[in-house]
């Protein structure tokens, strides 16, 4: 059974996988179905903001879009800033009356909307009546600026009418006649019918309305329509075209822009008859702006119908529905449709979308970091500001997470020179850009601030911790790091903001959410999978040749060495380096002594001059969590109450005690938490190394699978590493010869180098001393500590020998390029 | 287990910890530890799985956005349609907050739909009786808002929207200029001296209002106007140009009108076209904007062909508007386009019958147009409408010109000359009467008073080059018609007329290329025109030795033009020219055929058959044209000759006697004489 489970464990992707086909195979749909359930709707998202002079009595009067068949209202905001707001249908349309007066000095309507172009075709046979109903007079009637019986109208329509007198010939002429001899002039003004055919030039309304004095002087009633034209862009003008009523329909043509019969999807009708779009009081300085956007949807988002037949929508700022009945049943369908029912339960339609697509999102980050090998600030951050620019637009989200992440760095930089510590650093990070966020809302206009209000979730929290990451590859001067990080982040963001705004996986995963066990099936298969990343291709080019000594990477060093081989709590106990001295020492293995030890936060503010008086000769203060050498602070010399470092530069007790505070309060622990700080004796180096590196302190770094050392680099400080031995920091890896600690090869900032770049001293060919003692001692820790996979990391002390500085139970698998050789070889199964 | 047993047990030690010390001697068993070597897998093939997952949800959400309904972006479309609710600028709403205590009779009436203050003898006393009592009322007393009544509001109001503006500023005028700003008065104030023509109050009132509400719009354009009816056209344009983005719709339009009429009489043109133009585009149906566009644009010397097209626009926007036919001829004067500017000074004539200045205009251009019948007949018709005794004297002046009395027409025209008058019309007469007399420097003189700027500047140049050309200067003619072709180059007579200068000149390729310019315009002139210019083409051609050209050129010319008996002419004499005498022949016969009396073609056909010894072709041809021309020597001389040829030495004889009792000095026929006897 235990075989059984292991298998199923080892098998879970496939179990997965195939769960999601069985599901799929019973529910399987007509191709033409998922189709239809996968195509796409065209939504228009408009807003028209009106502004007028503050403290004034102001009467605004215009027209709203009407909710009919062809043009569908679906969600409805309207800002009133306190002014009374009223809605009155009349044949003309939807009249909406702002009255009173406000200091803000500004209304606006917001809607969204589902439009359908029409096309139209007329049979050639059908004539002109002769007589309509009484409704349809005043379609036939001249009018002041349709001057129908004006001599010069007939003078022109004898000059153009055809011989074939049918109702289509006739509106063909005069649909010619105005489209085509009639120049399309941008006049801002109203232009009359008379006007329009004298100039032989006029804007959208002064041909709409010869066409219609033509029309009606051809006894074919028609009508003036008012509107926009939904082009994606913001603007003042708006468009009036006409309609004619053919065969008990009304039927529109736009002589300006060439719609014989015809209406285009994007164009938004207001009103009909010769209105103007707007009335309000006089000396109110009145301007408005009209602007737009499409947006593709997935098909269940925006459009549900209850048993009713009408369409549900979101609800307005009162809280009122008045486009759209409110509170529907779920319809009784056999389609799964997971869209419609978090529709029904209130969910906002945009945060439908991220919901059924955050997993397939996390999928991709896993994606990008196990086997593209893409580095990100902060795991899932880039998911979660893909998931807020999803409201503002990719741009914009963008920008302000940039602008967050500079001003959390600024922060960052400013405060630590205040010498706070860690979590009051991050609240005050918290906010300042909490301050910033109310500003910007504060500067943007007032249609942009919910979208912006989004990113008051979990980014601007997440981005102030990633700032502090961030600060320290700044603060190390890894500037290739943060560039590939950045890069990395953002990639990341567009890829999961392109994801998360795909209309086809949202239908996927709505109407077969069998999908989701597919993701998981992946998400562990990666989760699984050993293999080289890409970066890692990269990385380790020079030796990918060798097939005798196969590279190993980072999923492999994690699952099949980690994960296989290291006991968790031995992995917790290497990570302290207290108690692992003590167990080392208990094993009477050779590690540098334990001075001072500061356990808490009172511990620290009881430091006193006393406790350092007795090292005068100095001594290296470490955090017991620390990892890459991050939070050394090495002191040279103690004397008259004064600390001196590596470089000579003085430090007071004040600052001893601030940074054994910050090793307490975690800032250089691993994962954050609270820590430890200690002191060590100072450790001075052998001379055979001292010859190869007069500063810092070289150690030498052996990895030992299941007790056998299966390879080791002597890592070399040099200026550029600032004295420490960190490869990724600029020091100088040299492979060391198993067999008997000769230098074989060596790397600085992954180039062959066989001088050292400071003294220019030989690194190669040369023994390294006491090789024997430090291969016994790597084989005793691994007795003491029995981790599978371990790097021990060794010093050679000039009076006492190699010392064990510490146990790494993750050693990194950068000797590999160091050695010049793969280790997965030695990677035991 | 806890982490002391996990230290200490031996289970979780693998087997090759007994392998330590032999490893370390052996330090190749430490790097052969394990396994079945195998290389691990790497994440190319994975990538590449999901790069065309990817790929391929990419193309599926392409094809399926196509069924999103599809959209058209829509090309121009303007439209700022706003409109004023209720009212508009000039007629403001009154806010006002005097309220008197009486007429209760008027708000009775108006509240019941009458209007109390009509134009009779009862209207008129009711308005009298209550603005004396508002009058009244602010003179006694300090105002006292509470005791006013609304029926005087209403009164009030009233007045202002019937137009009783006198009254209105009487009442407003007791008022201090604060007070009537705290009640919302201070504007009607303003407007209702300024209908009375007080501009200055009315201006320092409008100022008034402003500094207390700087964007007051109805203020700020009546403002503008009053401005430049002051001529304070610089605080017009500022003022004009402050209030424009804060407009919409006709105010808007009003604005930029304002400041365009401000613009032009800065002389700044180009702006002021530019304001019109934005004008128009809120108000296209408003054709005073166009007539406006259209006067400012002839001022300029530029585009010459826009302001053409804005002219026509503006006049078929308002075809019956005679000062707008006045403006377009003055520019088509300016331009040299006199038939042109005569067409439309007609059409103006009969719109504005009394009106003195078109008929005289349209007088001055029949004179110059070579019609001095019609030019009589307009002036004998203007006499009438003459108001001044200038223009008696313009009438006189130019009829005496029209009759050659040139030094009494000029000096009548020079009394016309006066400082504060625009005299360039006079200038020009007085030019044309020196030259008649032969006068060209003081002709010169006057005309260099004319602007250069005036419409009639270029017909002075033209008549003084026409006077060199005259006299025989075609190159003095030439160089100083010259600028004018230059300015106008799309004017076909003008550039036909240069043509001539240059070819009489001898400026042949110059002459080419003016006639060329003249037959490229496509305006409308008669196909007589053309083959006029033709003509002049295929003359310079025969100049410049291109002779077959000339021919070749005259051949198409009569083939289109059949009636044109001067090609015909030209054509035949060419030919003769050139030794083509059959062809000269035939068309000379052509010519006789259809105008036998067509100057002297007999004669010529006549000289061509003697010179073939066709003689008694030549002897008809000669008797009938000396018949109709008695005096002439040469036929008859040839006559004489062509006896002899066929040996009638007896009419030889007579012939020859006739003539010379004719003529008896004429030497070719004494020698022919003296040649007889010889013989």
């Amino acid at each position: 059974m235990k075989l059984g489970l292991t298998s199923l464990n080892r098998h879970s992707s496939k179990v997965f996988a195939l769960l999601f086909l069985i599901i799929l195979i019973v529910r399987v749909p007509p191709l033409e179905e998922v189709a239809n359930q996968l195509k796409p709707k065209l939504l228009y998202h408009f807003n028209l903001v009106m502004t007028f002079e503050k403290n004034q009595e102001v009467s605004i009067t215009t027209f709203l879009p009407q909710h009919d068949e062809r043009q569908i209202i679906l969600n409805e905001q309207i800002l009133s800033n306190g002014l009374d707001f009223t809605v009155n249908e009349s044949a003309e349309g939807m009249v909406a009356n702002w009255v009173g007066e406000h200091s803000a000095g500004q209304i606006a309507y917001r809607y969204t909307l589902l439009t359908q172009g029409l096309q139209y075709t007329i049979d050639p046979v059908v004539a002109i009546p002769d007589n309509y109903g009484n409704t349809l007079s005043q379609f036939l009637m001249k009018t002041k600026n349709i001057q129908v019986d004006h001599p010069d109208v007939s003078e022109l329509w004898q000059q153009i009418h055809p011989s074939d007198s049918s109702l289509l010939a006739t509106v063909r002429t005069i649909y010619g006649y105005t489209y085509n001899q009639l120049k399309t002039m941008p006049f801002k003004g109203m232009t009359d019918a008379l006007t329009a055919l004298r100039l032989r030039a006029a804007s959208c309304n002064g041909k709409s309305r010869l066409f219609i004095a033509l029309a009606r002087k051809n006894n074919i009633p028609a009508r003036l329509v008012g509107g926009v034209i939904m082009n994606g862009k913001t603007k003042k003008t708006s468009h009036q075209w006409v309609e004619l009523y053919i065969q008990n329909q009304w039927i529109p043509f736009d002589p300006t822009n060439g719609h014989f019969a015809s209406l285009p999807q994007n164009y938004l009708e207001l009103y009909r008859g010769d209105h103007s779009l707007f009335k309000r009081s006089v000396d109110i300085n009145f301007d408005y702006l009209f602007s737009s956007r499409e947006e593709i949807i997935a098909p269940a988002l925006y459009l549900h119908q209850n048993e009713s037949g009408n369409y549900i929508g979101d609800k307005d700022d009162t809280g009122n529905n008045e486009r759209a009945s409110s509170n529907q049943d779920i319809p009784d369908k056999l389609t799964i449709d997971i869209t419609s029912i978090l529709l029904s339960i209130g969910v906002q339609p945009k945060a439908i979308g991220l919901i059924l697509l955050f997993p397939l999102c996390t999928l991709l980050i896993t994606f990008f970091r196990n086997v593209v090998g893409i580095k990100t600030f902060g795991i899932f951050l880039p998911m979660l500001v893909a998931g807020a620019s999803i409201f503002t637009g990719l741009f914009y989200g963008l920008v302000a997470f940039t602008f967050i992440l500079i001003t959390s760095l600024i922060s960052h930089h400013y405060l630590h020179k205040l010498k706070l510590l860690k979590i009051p650093r991050l609240a005050a990070i918290i906010t300042v850009n909490t301050l910033f966020f109310i500003l910007g809302l504060f500067l943007l206009k007032q249609e942009h601030r919910f979208e912006f209000g989004m990113l008051a979730l979990f980014p601007i929290i997440i981005i102030s911790f990633v700032a502090e990451k961030i600060h320290k590859i700044s603060e190390e001067g890894d500037w290739q790091e943060l560039f590939i990080q950045s890069g990395g982040s953002i990639f990341a963001i567009a890829s999961c903001y392109f994801l998360l705004g795909s209309f086809v996986l949202q239908g996927v995963f709505s109407f077969y959410p069998e999908t989701f066990f597919l993701v998981l099936a992946a998400q562990i298969f990666i989760g699984q999978w050993t293999g080289i990343r890409i970066s890692e291709l990269i990385r380790f080019r020079g030796i990918f040749s060798d097939s005798d000594n196969p590279v190993m990477g980072i999923n492999s060093r994690n699952i099949e060495l980690v994960l296989s081989k290291n006991d968790p709590a031995l992995l917790l106990l290497a990570a302290d380096k207290l108690a692992t001295k003590k167990v080392l020492e208990t094993s009477n293995i050779a590690t540098p002594k334990t001075l001072l030890v500061f356990n808490n936060m009172s511990e620290v503010n009881r430091i006193s001059f006393t406790d350092f008086e007795s090292f005068p000769a100095g001594f290296a203060l470490k955090p017991n969590k620390g990892s890459q050498g991050n939070g050394i602070l090495i002191i040279r010399k103690v004397a008259n109450r004064k600390f001196y470092d590596v470089d000579g530069n003085l430090l007071s007790l004040t600052d001893i005690r601030q940074h054994i505070a910050e090793i307490v309060s975690g800032s250089f622990a691993q994962h954050g938490q609270e820590d430890k700080a200690y002191v060590e004796p100072l450790i001075l180096q052998h001379d055979s190394l001292i010859k190869l590196c007069d500063y810092g302190l070289a150690d030498i770094r052996v990895i030992v699978i299941d007790g056998a050392i299966v390879s080791a680099m002597l890592r070399l400080p040099t200026k550029r590493s600032s004295g420490k031995a960190n490869l990724h920091q600029g020091a100088i890896g040299i492979g060391l010869e198993i067999a008997n600690g000769k230098m074989l090869t060596a790397t600085t900032n992954g180039k062959p180098i066989t001088h050292h770049p400071d003294n220019n001293q030989l690194l190669i060919g040369t023994e390294l001393m006491y090789w024997t003692q430090i291969c016994e001692l790597s084989i005793q820790v691994y007795k003491a500590i029995p981790l599978g996979y371990a790097g021990i990391d060794i010093c050679i002390d000039r009076e006492l020998g190699p010392l064990v500085l510490e146990v790494n139970g993750r050693p990194g698998i950068e000797i590999q390029n160091v050695r010049g050789r793969g280790m997965y070889r030695n990677v035991s199964q | 287990m806890s982490l002391n047993k996990r230290l200490t047990s031996t289970k979780q030690r693998p087997k090759a910890t007994d392998k330590t010390e032999q490893q370390i001697n052996d330090p190749q068993i430490s790097a052969n530890i394990t396994m079945a070597m195998r290389k691990l897998p790497n994440g190319i093939p994975i990538t590449l799985g999901f790069v065309i997952v990817i790929f391929v949800i990419t193309i599926i959400e392409a094809r399926l956005a196509e069924y999103a309904p599809s959209t058209l972006v829509i090309g121009v479309s303007n439209l700022e349609s706003d409109d004023e609710a209720e009212s508009q600028a000039q007629t403001e709403e009154v806010n006002s907050d005097i309220v008197i205590a009486t007429a209760k009779e008027i708000y009775r009436l108006l509240t019941v739909g009458e209007n109390p203050f009509t134009k009779d003898e009862e209207g008129t006393r009711l308005a009298k009786e209550i603005s004396h009592n508002l009058l009244a009322f602010l003179k006694r007393s300090k105002l006292s808002l509470d005791d006013i009544d609304d029926s005087l509001k209403l009164a009030l109001q009233t007045m202002f929207k019937e137009k009783l503006f006198s009254r209105v500023s009487n009442v407003l005028g007791e008022l201090t200029a604060l007070q009537r700003v705290e009640l919302k008065v201070q504007f009607n104030y303003a407007f209702s001296l300024a209908k009375q023509k007080d501009l200055q109050a009315a201006t320092a009132a409008y100022i008034y209002l402003l500094k207390v509400e700087p964007n007051h719009q109805a203020a700020t354009l009546n403002l503008g106007g009053l401005l430049i009816k002051q001529e304070a056209f610089d605080e017009a344009e500022a003022l004009y140009k402050r209030i424009i983005p804060k407009l919409g719709g006709e105010r808007k339009s009003k604005a930029f009108a304002g400041a365009a009429r401000s613009q032009h009489k800065l002389g700044k043109l180009k702006q002021a076209i530019e304001n019109y133009q934005k004008a128009i585009e809120y108000r296209p149906n408003k054709s005073s904007l166009w007539i406006a566009l259209a006067n400012v644009s002839s001022l300029q010397f530029t585009q010459l062909s826009l302001t053409t097209t804005r002219f026509e626009q503006a006049i078929a926007l308002e075809k019956n508007n005679p000062k707008l036919r006045h403006s377009y001829a003055l520019f088509l004067i300016r331009q040299l386009k006199i038939e042109q500017a005569i067409t439309q000074l007609k059409i103006a004539k009969k719109l504005a019958r009394n009106d003195f200045e078109i008929r005289y205009l349209l007088a001055f251009c029949y004179s110059q147009n070579a019609k001095p019948i019609n030019s009589r007949k307009q002036l004998k018709l203007a006499e009438k409408l003459a108001k001044r005794k200038s223009q008696t004297v313009q009438l006189q002046a130019l009829n005496l010109h029209l009759d050659d009395e040139w030094r009494n027409s000029l000096e009548l025209s020079r009394t016309l000359l006066k400082k504060s008058r625009d005299n360039d019309l006079d200038y020009l007469l007085v030019s044309l009467n020196y030259l008649k007399l032969n006068k060209p420097k003081n002709a010169r003189l006057y005309r260099t008073k004319i602007n250069e700027t005036s419409v009639f500047y270029g017909l002075g140049q033209l008549f003084l080059a026409e006077y060199l050309h005259s006299r025989k200067d075609s190159v003095a003619a030439y160089n100083l018609i010259t600028s004018m072709t230059e300015r106008f180059v799309n004017n076909a007579i003008l550039q036909y007329q240069t043509a001539k200068y240059a070819l009489d000149a001898q400026f042949l390729d110059k002459a080419e290329k003016h006639i060329t310019l003249a037959l490229a315009q496509n305006e409308q002139m008669s196909a007589r025109s053309r083959s006029r210019f033709e003509l002049l083409r295929a003359e310079i051609a025969w100049k410049s030795q291109q002779q077959q050209k000339a021919i070749d050129l005259l051949e198409a010319l009569v083939a289109n033009d059949p009636n044109y008996f001067r090609a015909y002419y030209r054509l035949a004499s060419y030919n003769q020219q050139a030794g083509h005498t059959e062809r000269a022949i035939t068309v000379f016969q052509a010519l006789y055929n259809q105008r036998a009396s067509y100057s002297d073609a007999e004669y010529q056909l006549a000289k061509l058959y003697f010179a073939e010894q066709s003689y008694l072709e030549a002897q008809l041809m000669l008797e009938r044209y000396i018949a109709s021309n008695a005096s002439s020597k040469a036929p008859r001389l040839l006559l004489a000759r062509v006896f002899c040829e066929l040996g009638q030495l007896e009419k030889c004889q007579e012939a020859l006697q006739l003539l010379l009792k004719l003529a008896p000095d004429y030497q070719p026929a004494l020698d022919y004489q003296q040649t007889m006897v010889n013989n």
